[in-house]
């Protein structure tokens, strides 16, 4: 049943109530009820104060941690805004409530060791709860420790519920500091060093988050110096409890924060703090083996407090003299790790406020300097003055033994005597290098003697001197043979760079590079020396330099002044000079620019119009070429007219148009003038071809008729065996069918015969039969006959068919004759009209050169007449006449010839009736199908 | 002013700057009688500028209550006004005195008051130059007294040109040495003993207090190795035939000779003030450099040093390490052979006999020279293995002349 809502009084005396009744869980959800509801109302602070107070009880009595974080938070949404002391108040009394419970549990387990449980957030594991289960002597352990425990995490869980309430919240930033702070003291009471890590997580989120969300209402100034301070005392509080627990990652991460803060504000810290910030930075580098950063802490740390201690002075002398000679960095291989720390090391330098790198050098320099060595110690003042002055190599080991001693006796300085040894060894070997070529091993591990518990064996000094080989710091051979230990000695090789060690003498290498200028300096000495009269020589000069300067000094200023007033006279006159010519070259070239300008002017004219003719003379070009193009296509689609393509960009409509009626015309020319040559030629030709072909024409025609007459013979000869084949053919059929006769009456004699007996023997039995017999005889005789009918049908059939097919072979050939006739027939009518055409050529060419000769003749006889005219008589006209009757008798031959050939054809025609083609002309084209 | 080439960047005249320096004065709070500026109207008066010299003179030493930023600019205005001065030298010698009763008062003023020496160090020029003596000797006694050695240092070295400037009698710049050598011997002992030695330069006929110092000085000292300047001097050879004797044998005797000398002359060297040990080991180490002088091939093995020094094999190695830095010698020691190879000796005697040795060595050097010029004018390629041969034997020539 819900408690009835009410009065806040109401709600608080039914929770008593029921804790008098001992039902504290249902007390816890009425108050808790109550709370989670009272947020829309907005009620005052003061009102829900004390049903905080006894919430807050019950959950501590509960253990119900989650349930107080619920309540917390929301009673802090409620009540932020109007009074802060409310939540501190009970914020406060959750914490007191806790703590009471954690000691009130452990009074219980007070024999047990808490330090068992390394996590309180991890819960038993199954393992234990078996062992507890069995292990009968622990079960009272387990149950004590039980008790411890679970306190712890409701400890821890509330201190962090508590923190994340009041972050970032500039009115309860107090209250914030304060519960931080005892949340350290819990890590460091229980040694919950876990715990601890997550806590300083924890701040270091808050503080980002008040960086990052400053616009919030109520958020924590950072600029401000008190918020600064706080926040720098909280982590200064965190360092010392890191360094307490021996947590130095953790130590070292606050120092980075407090560097962070330090860095962030704007004002200087207060002295106490920035002391404990240079302490525990001696510290953690010492923790973390940094020596070098360790004297640099330490050097700060005497600068900063200015308070003159013996104390102080001998940590800064003494942690300077043990930062290492040789690089500490073990793994150090290529430049690339090197450069990493070196880097690493910058940074580290920057929590020192160092704006650069400290060295071993560069820190004792320093402290030297500032008379540290005053303050300290008589020991340390010694220890300094072996490592760092003197040169005694054999016996550096045994002078600081005693000192080593002296160091052991306190821890605070025991912890540097290891690095120390480390830096005394370096020294060893470094002055043992500048005296000895070789030396004996046993020797040296005399020399680098030290007393327990601090004696080396040989392996730990062996493999000193590989490593010190292997960073560069020595140059040193072991010879295990003969047990010694050989120096480098060789004249080129880089001198090792140890500047910060005595020098007793050069290294070879150093002797090699500055030979001369010893040599030098041994000279001038000695020339200083033993020649007075040099050094007399040179001081007199020297004198009479001086005297000379000094006598002349007034008149050597006296002529820098005049070479000056000269001087600026002339850079007056120069200037003057110069701004004449300035001027008139400013003219000048101004004159210049005018004329360039007007040339460049009228140029830009000119291109322009220039580049507007260009322009219309392009686009007239690019108009014609394209209409040249057209056309050119078209009469080439037309006429075909064949135009280079490459010769378009040159053409246009008129001079294609012109060029394609040259063309035409110059086509049409040559092809007359070709035909007319060809014309000429092929008359002349065929004039000759005829002129040559008559004779051959006769002689063909009597190799026709005599051709003609062959085939006749043959046809007939061919004719002739034909029908003796088949008469002999028909003999034979004969002959087998006479045979066949043969047979055919002995068959039937044979069957007369058989029927004859076969009759006669009816005949006597019947009349019928006879009768029968006859009829069939008769009919025997009528079949007989019927097949010689037949045969005779046949033969006469065969032959009449013979008959016919020789009469049609006979009209198919007179058919051809005739056709072979008529074609030789318009062939030779053809021919003759040829001949007649030709004949009439020849005649009028004969005419016309007859008039010719006549004319010749004439013109020739008019001239013999005039000559005879002179002489008088007639023998020349005969000679004319005979003349013109020897041409009139070469035409009568040929007339004739044609004539009588004509003639001669036309008087045989009773030939083609027995051979047809034996006058008649064939061309030989035709022969071959006539003879097919 | 006329008179003076140097200058003094002052806007006041006499009167004024006796006002300034007057009224200043009575302020201080230490001034009980505040009747400077009275007294000074008086003297000034009756135009009596020495007295009103005098008067600031012994009311000076006031000013070490003075803040340090105002002290300098006061005391400029009195080196003006002592620049009228007839007595000149005498004003400055009790400026001076005024100065350093400052600086006891105050030693945070030191500093300051050096300073201001310095610059009336500058304005004595010319016949004032005399009074550079007492200037510098103040400066001397300021720096050594209140450990401000080191601003010092650096201006010893100019010491004589200036007093010889300064036109200081021969008797007053032995003094003033001497004084010198006395109060720089804490902080540079090595300084000192030079201003010593320059001063018993200067008297060749005294053989006081100064050069029985300069020879005990010499002979204790553990860096002093070469005595020829010292046995040459006149007043060194008046000494006692004892004193003669030892520093011959410095010179150029033995381990041997000291030991007889040192068993005849027990008194003496106690009289003297001489330290035995101090002498004997700095014998030793003379004798080791001899020894490496003569050493043959330029290695000395340790059984010949063991011999000389009378002494333990086992103990030759420190010694050797004592003469390399004593600056004496120069090698590296090889234990496996037991020898010393010497890269440089030096002679402690340079005589005939060194004169010889040395004439034969640079004939030899230049021999090889000569003969490596040979070898390099000849074309390269009729360089044989032979010539390489040649010059290896002259560059070992080169490096036994070296």
């Amino acid at each position: 049943m819900a408690p009835p809502q009410g009065k806040p009084e109401n709600v608080l005396r039914l929770a008593d109530e029921l804790i008098a009744l001992d039902q504290h869980s249902s007390a816890l959800q009425s108050l808790h009820e109550t709370i989670v509801l009272k947020r829309s109302r907005n009620a005052q602070g003061f009102s829900l104060e004390p049903i905080m107070m006894r919430f807050i009880e019950l959950c501590v009595h509960l253990r119900k941690g989650k349930i107080a974080k619920e309540g917390l938070y929301t009673y802090k949404n409620a009540v932020q805004n109007t009074s802060v002391t409310a939540i501190e108040n009970v914020v406060k009394h959750f914490i007191e409530l806790a703590n009471k419970r954690v000691q009130e549990a452990q009074e219980k387990a007070d024999k047990i060791s808490v330090e068992y449980v390394d996590d309180l957030e991890a819960t038993e594991t199954p393992e234990s709860i078996m062992m507890s289960l069995v292990s009968g002597d622990l079960s009272k352990s387990r149950t004590d420790r039980a008790l411890v425990t679970p306190w712890l995490k409701f400890l821890w869980d509330a201190y962090r519920t508590v923190l994340d309430i009041l972050r970032n919240n500039a009115r309860l930033e107090v209250m914030y500091q304060l519960i931080a702070n005892s949340a350290f003291q819990f890590c460091l009471k229980y040694q919950r060093k876990t715990e601890f890590r997550r806590l300083c997580e924890l701040l270091r989120s808050h503080l980002g988050n008040a960086s990052k969300f400053s616009n919030a209402p109520h958020s924590i100034n950072l600029n401000d110096a008190e918020t600064m301070q706080r926040h720098l005392d909280m982590r200064f509080s965190q360092l010392n409890v890191a360094v307490e627990l021996e947590l130095w990652q953790e130590a070292f991460r606050s120092i980075e924060d407090i560097h962070s803060l330090l860095t962030f504000s704007k004002r200087a810290p207060a002295a106490v703090m920035l002391g404990n910030y240079y302490r525990k930075l001696i510290k953690i580098f010492l923790v973390c083996d940094n020596y070098l950063l360790h004297a640099a802490a330490w050097n700060r740390y005497f600068t900063f407090t200015n308070v003159q201690k013996p104390a102080t002075a001998n940590f800064v002398i003494l942690s300077a003299l043990s930062i290492p000679i040789i690089d500490a960095n073990k793994l150090s291989g290529p430049s690339i790790e090197a450069e990493d720390a070196k880097s690493k090391n910058a940074r580290l330098a920057l929590l020192l406020n160092l704006s650069k790198t400290p060295t071993r050098e560069t820190l004792i320099k320093d402290a030297i300097s500032r008379g540290v060595l005053s303050f300290c110690d008589q020991a340390i003042r010694d220890l300094y003055q072996i490592l760092e002055v003197e040169f005694h190599p054999l016996s550096i080991c045994k002078k600081l033994q005693p000192i080593i001693k002296r160091l052991a006796e306190s821890n605070d300085t025991a912890q540097y005597i290891r690095p120390l040894q480390q830096v005394i060894l370096t020294r060893l070997f470094q002055q043992l290098s500048q005296v000895y070529d070789s030396i004996s091993l046993k020797y040296v591990m005399d020399l680098a003697t030290f007393e327990e518990p601090y004696d080396f064996n040989p392996g730990q000094i062996e493999k000193f001197i590989m490593n010190g080989n292997k960073k560069g710091a020595f140059s040193i051979r072991l010879n295990h043979i003969e047990n010694s230990i050989s120096f480098s000695s060789d004249l080129f090789s880089n001198p090792i760079k140890s500047s910060d060690s005595v020098s007793l003498q050069s290294t070879p290498s150093e002797l090699i590079t500055s030979q001369l200028t010893r040599i030098a300096k041994s000279l001038s000495s000695v020339l200083m020396r033993f020649d007075t009269d040099f050094c007399l020589l040179r001081k007199q000069q020297a004198e009479a330099a001086y005297e000379r300067a000094q006598a002349g000094v007034e008149q050597e200023r006296k002529a820098v002044i005049a070479q000056r007033s000269l001087l600026e006279l002339r850079r007056g006159q120069a200037d003057t000079l110069a701004t004449q010519r300035e001027a008139e070259l400013a003219a000048q070239r101004a004159l210049k620019q005018k004329q360039e300008s007007e040339a460049e002017s009228l140029r830009v004219q000119e291109e322009i119009n220039k580049r507007n003719a260009e322009r219309i003379r392009r686009e007239k070009e690019a108009i014609r070429i394209n209409e040249a193009k057209k056309l050119a296509e078209e009469l080439k689609a037309k006429g075909g007219l064949e135009v280079n393509a490459e010769d378009l960009e040159h053409l246009d409509a008129d001079k294609l148009r012109a060029m394609q009626i040259e063309q035409v015309e110059k086509q049409n020319k040559s092809m007359n003038e070709r035909l007319r040559v060809i014309g000429k030629r092929i008359d002349h030709l065929e004039r000759a071809y005829r002129r040559e072909a008559i004779p051959l024409w006769e002689e063909d025609a009597k190799q026709q008729a005599e051709h003609d007459r062959e085939i006749f013979y043959e046809r007939e000869k061919q004719r002739k065996e034909v029908q003796e084949r088949k008469h002999e053919q028909a003999i034979k059929d004969k002959k087998a069918f006479a045979q066949f006769a043969s047979y055919i009456h002995a068959y039937k004699q044979n069957i007369d015969d058989e029927r004859d007996k076969a009759y006669q023997e009816a005949y006597a039995k019947a009349k019928n039969v006879i009768d029968a017999e006859r009829e069939r005889q008769r009919k025997e005789i009528f079949e007989q006959k019927l097949a010689e009918a037949i045969r005779e049908a046949e033969e006469e059939a065969a032959r009449a068919a013979e008959e016919e097919a020789n009469r049609e072979l006979h009209e198919q050939e007179e058919a051809q004759k005739r056709a072979i006739e008529e074609r030789t027939r318009a062939a030779r009518e053809a021919k003759e009209r040829e001949q007649r055409e030709m004949a009439e050529k020849l005649e009028r060419q004969r005419r016309i050169q007859q008039e010719r000769d006549e004319e010749i003749s004439r013109k020739l006889a008019e001239k013999a007449a005039a000559r005879r005219a002179n002489i008088g008589a007639s023998s020349p006209s005969p000679g004319a006449w005979r003349r013109g009757g020897a041409s009139a008798g070469g035409v009568s031959r040929d007339s004739p010839r044609y004539s009588r050939g004509g003639y001669s054809r036309g008087s045989v025609p009773p030939r083609e009736t027995l051979a047809p083609s034996k006058g008649a002309y064939v061309p030989p084209s035709r022969r071959n199908q006539q003879q097919q | 002013m006329e008179g003076s080439d140097f200058i003094l960047v002052v806007d006041s005249s006499v009167e004024e700057q006796v006002e300034e320096l007057a009224m200043y004065l009575d302020n201080l709070e230490a001034n009980t009688d505040k009747n400077v500026l009275a007294l000074c109207r008086e003297y000034l008066a009756s135009e009596n500028v020495k007295e009103v010299l005098n008067l600031f003179l012994t009311r000076l030493p006031l000013l070490a209550q003075a803040p340090e930023k105002e002290l300098e600019p006061i005391l400029a205005v009195f080196i003006n006004l002592i620049q009228e001065s007839a007595a000149f030298e005498d004003h400055v010698s009790k400026f001076c005195q005024a100065l350093e009763q400052i600086a006891d008062q105050n030693n945070n003023l030191t500093p300051a008051i050096l300073s201001v020496l310095s610059i009336l160090f500058n304005t004595a020029v010319k016949e004032r130059q005399h009074a550079r003596l007492s200037i510098l000797t103040s400066v001397v006694t300021l720096t050594t007294r209140y450990s401000l050695f080191s601003t010092l240092a650096p201006n010893l070295k100019y010491f004589p040109d200036w007093l010889k400037e300064a036109g200081v009698s021969v008797s007053d710049h032995r003094a003033f040495n001497i004084f010198v050598s006395k109060a720089i011997q804490s902080y540079d002992d090595e300084q000192s003993f030079a201003f010593l030695l320059e001063a018993v330069k200067m008297d060749n006929s005294t053989a006081d207090e100064a050069v029985r110092e300069l020879v005990q000085r010499a002979v204790n000292s553990p860096k002093y190795f070469f005595f020829d300047d010292i046995v040459t001097l006149p007043p060194v050879q008046q000494l006692e035939q004892s004193t003669l004797q030892l520093l011959g044998i410095l010179s150029g005797g033995m381990t041997d000779d000291y030991v007889s000398w040192v068993a005849e002359n027990h008194a003496h060297c106690q009289h003297q003030k001489f330290d035995e040990d101090a002498i004997a080991r700095k014998m030793k180490l003379l004798t080791i450099a001899s020894l490496a002088t003569q050493a043959p091939n330029n290695t000395l093995s340790y059984g010949d040093v063991a011999k000389s020094l009378k002494i333990d094999e086992n103990e030759v190695e420190l010694w050797i390490i004592d003469v390399i830095r004593a600056g004496l010698v120069e090698g590296r020691m090889s234990q496996l052979t037991k020898t010393l190879s010497i890269h440089r000796s030096s002679y402690r005697v340079f005589g005939k006999h060194e004169w010889v040795a040395l004439h034969e060595k640079l004939a030899k050097w230049g021999s090889s020279l000569r003969y490596m010029l040979q070898v390099m004018e000849q074309p390269l390629s009729s360089f044989t293995i032979a010539s390489s041969k040649k010059g290896n034997r002259d560059g070992s020539a080169v490096t036994a002349s070296e």
